[in-house]
């Protein structure tokens, strides 16, 4: 099966959603909707890897054609990844069915 | 009763595996003032599982503005749907976004891999024919 759309769903801390909007606006995305979330982590695993978790989290939702896909994810990654503050975690959903999408001009 | 369920499947088998259908994940973003009746929508097709998150949009207010969508406050409706209505579903959905004032909204379907339990299957696919 060929899926045409990719949607895109990158976590980050709260705060954080213009900064994802930012980096993959530069790479085709057109627009996200933002949910308000939160995280969770054992108290142990956060001591050992010497880290925190913030539990307020913003779930970003972008839907992109498969072919800005790779370049999206590899831009979330750089500018709000694990190492960055924005924490973010980022993964793709081949989607199909997709209505209500203008087209790009 | 879910358990006993799926043990006793194998045994009866009297359903041909044409009966089951696989599922989707449907996902609609829409305005929020629209939620209420985008799900009334969907619930009037069969779907009987649908929940709806509050967001917001991210588009800037030029091009919000130039597609007709001026409010960012939105709201994300899931819902279960059976592949072989997907289409249908789709289509009724397109029509509210082009139809409704102020409806301009996305949806788009994820294919679901796995599901448990064979009471849920039915449910989320609006099977009241499988015994």
């Amino acid at each position: 099966m060929e899926f045409q759309h990719e949607a895109i769903f990158c976590i980050v801390n709260d705060g954080y959603s213009d900064a994802v909007m930012e980096a993959a606006k530069k790479h085709g995305a057109r627009g996200g909707t933002v949910i308000s979330a939160r995280g969770t982590a054992p108290k142990d695993a956060e001591k050992f890897f010497g880290i925190t978790v913030q539990p307020e989290k913003e779930i970003v939702m972008i839907l992109v054609p498969s072919a800005c896909k790779e370049e999206i994810m590899h831009a979330l990654y750089k500018e709000v990844g694990l190492d960055s503050a924005g924490q973010g975690i980022a993964f793709a959903l081949p989607v199909d069915g997709v209505v209500g999408l203008t087209e790009n001009n | 009763m879910g358990l006993r369920n799926i043990l006793r499947k194998p045994k009866k088998d009297k359903t041909p595996s044409s009966d089951f259908k696989k599922l989707k994940l449907l996902v609609t973003v829409v305005n929020r003032s629209k939620t209420e009746f985008f799900i009334d929508l969907l619930s009037s097709m069969g779907v009987n599982l649908q929940s709806s998150v509050a967001a917001q949009g991210t588009a800037k207010s030029e091009t919000l503005s130039l597609l007709g969508l001026e409010d960012s406050d939105k709201s994300v409706i899931f819902s279960v749907i059976r592949e072989d209505k997907a289409e249908e579903i789709l289509r009724a959905v397109d029509e509210r976004f082009h139809k409704l004032r102020g409806g301009k909204g996305i949806a788009f379907t994820i294919p679901l891999s796995s599901v448990i339990g064979v009471a849920m299957y039915r449910f989320l696919s609006d099977n009241r024919s499988i015994n």
